[in-house]
């Protein structure tokens, strides 16, 4: 187990160097220049603009800013935004909480609705209402969910604030859009799991021993079917992260999706990076993280990496 | 009952498909021609959805932006396509190290999150309708390639695959005539999926305000637009998000029918 996460480590370490290689190069040989695009609002004369680049080295040849790059991220330094001075770390780590908070309180919501929906699937009475409800959150996109929300429960029974984040009842509807969008997909992984190991060998061998077909179905079957829809939130944390951009704008809070946005438009560089790189790290984190808990889950696969 | 939801699928994609080709035409009205003394009034007959927050006919945008949406998205969805088939193929049939090297990167930009990697390549062509499209096509392709490398894996290992090559084959031809040309039904599917996530995409991005040009409008920022006049006209953003779902959901069923139909085909 120790070498197969040691393997699984250095692998996410060259993905993570190599996506970070691949930011820099791909804003880097981007038209425009990042300076102008920052200073442009204010007017400043020409010879400021100079000296800011010079003082933020882009005046450097570009594998001597990849080099001071590396070493800075790899000392943990982050640079300063470009855009007002601050330091990266303070600019993306003061917003970090409410987006970590909207993501994971989103993922387990997406997780909870996303398993009940899709056990619901499976059988009984309410089989084909649950799988409608799935299909409904799985094609409708967070921009409308969000608006329909707002529209119904702040604006027509006016129970919840629309936007801000200053109260709790601030974050219910967020994290609600954030986990029914990305509840259905959920549901359709659990729904699938549990179909395909239905019909597998060890099932027949379970009912054969004497269990009932109930404790079949949610002992055995559950439990491996669940492994395609704990892979999916792991893996699709990114996503939801993305989900948390449409939310902030929709919501009108702060946080990383709005900063990264905010930096994008305005080509913040040190900012763009951190964040990309915050984003790698949770999803190699997260993928290592979703590996071991499969191990866990199914017994065969442990036998594979002993 | 499962032939009649079949039927309303495929009438809701026909009819979509005819918005999009001919809406412009078809409007009764124009889409910015906006009535300052008419905000936000309420569906009548002379206009079906009512108008907006700055009095424009809703109708008559969202025939508009049927265009302005599925149009970017079946262009995104192209790019994703056929970057995928070339690239999947590519990785697929030759294997060795031309599919390590293809397979390592793609893992690279698999581990960036799909709509981080578009805003990023958005971000480096500057805003517009065209640029979205660009953007979520080439975000969409690393995973569109390793569905087709997948799918060129399992077919090149059937037999009828190995006795071209046993024949004397060349790499090239046997790709297009035998690996490709039977990895089609998979590879419609996948793009049918790609197709809707794209719609999500293109109207997540429009309401973000990254699609540039103000002239054509799109579901998204008729959603966007809306927002602010929530409580006196819900049909302006009621209008332009069941067009989402209607859009995705058809496109959605109708591939999960398709795959079925092809997986009964296969056995």
């Amino acid at each position: 187990m120790i070498q197969f996460v040691a393997r699984r480590l250095a692998g996410s370490i060259i993905a993570t160097i190599a996506a970070l290689t691949f930011v820099f190069v791909a804003i880097h040989i981007a038209p425009g220049d990042p300076v102008e695009a920052a200073l442009s609002q204010s007017l400043a004369p020409r010879a400021v603009i100079e000296n800011r680049r010079r003082a933020l080295g882009l005046d450097d040849p570009l594998w001597l800013q990849y080099v001071h790059y590396v070493v800075n991220m790899s000392q943990g330094n982050l640079g300063v935004s470009w855009a007002n001075d601050q330091p990266v770390s303070l600019v993306v780590g003061s917003q970090l909480a409410s987006t970590g908070i909207l993501a994971s309180a989103g993922a387990l919501v997406a997780l909870s609705i996303g398993v009940g929906l899709g056990i619901l699937s499976c059988e009984g009475p309410l089989r084909h209402l649950a799988q409608s409800v799935a299909t409904l959150l799985l094609t409708t996109p967070a921009i409308f969910l969000g608006t329909i929300l707002i529209w119904v429960f702040a604006d027509l029974l006016d129970w919840l604030p629309a936007t801000g984040q200053q109260t709790p009842g601030h974050w219910i509807l967020p994290v609600l859009v954030v986990g029914l969008s990305a509840g259905g997909a959920v549901a359709k992984a659990v729904e699938t799991g549990v179909s395909e190991v239905r019909r597998q060998p060890f099932m027949r061998t379970a009912r054969a021993k004497g269990l009932s077909r109930g404790q079949v179905t949610w002992v055995h079957g559950l439990r491996v079917g669940l492994l395609p829809a704990i892979e999916l939130v792991m893996l699709q944390f990114g996503y939801l992260l993305g989900g948390t951009v449409i939310t902030e704008t929709i919501f009108a809070r702060q946080g990383v999706g709005r900063v990264l946005v905010i930096a994008i438009l305005s080509k913040d560089l040190p900012v763009v990076q951190a964040v990309v790189l915050l984003s790698i790290l949770t999803y190699s984190f997260l993928n290592l993280l979703a590996d071991v808990l499969r191990g866990w889950l199914d017994p065969r696969i442990r036998i594979e990496f002993p | 009952m499962r032939a009649l939801r079949l039927v309303l699928r495929v009438f809701a994609l026909v009819v979509l498909l005819l918005f999009s080709a001919i809406g412009p035409f078809i409007a009764p009205y124009s889409p910015t021609d906006a009535q300052p003394l008419k905000q936000n009034s309420p569906p009548d007959s002379e206009h079906l959805l009512g108008r907006d927050g700055l009095g424009r006919d809703t109708w008559s945008r969202l025939l508009w932006g049927a265009q302005g949406t599925l149009g970017s998205a079946a262009l995104a969805t192209l790019i994703a396509t056929l970057g995928g088939v070339a690239l999947g193929s590519v990785a697929g049939a030759f294997g060795g190290i031309v599919d390590q090297v293809v397979v390592h990167t793609l893992d690279m930009l698999l581990a960036i999150p799909g709509l981080l990697l578009a805003l990023l390549i958005l971000s480096l062509m500057g805003d517009g309708l065209l640029q979205v499209s660009l953007s979520i096509g080439l975000s969409l392709m690393p995973a569109a390639s390793r569905l087709v490398r997948a799918t060129v894996l399992d077919v090149r290992s059937r037999g009828y695959v190995e006795s071209a090559y046993a024949l004397g084959g060349d790499t090239w031809w046997v790709v297009r005539h035998h690996i490709l040309r039977n990895s089609i039904a998979a590879i419609t599917s996948y793009a049918s999926i790609i197709l809707a996530w794209s719609i999500l995409n293109v109207a997540a991005f429009d309401f973000l305000g990254l699609s540039g040009d103000l002239s054509i409008p799109g579901w998204g920022r008729m959603l966007n637009d809306a927002r602010s006049y929530i409580h006196v006209s819900p049909m302006a953003f009621l209008a332009p998000g069941f067009a989402i779902v209607i859009s995705v959901l058809s496109i959605t069923e109708l591939s999960f029918e398709w795959q079925k139909h092809w997986w009964k085909l296969g056995q």
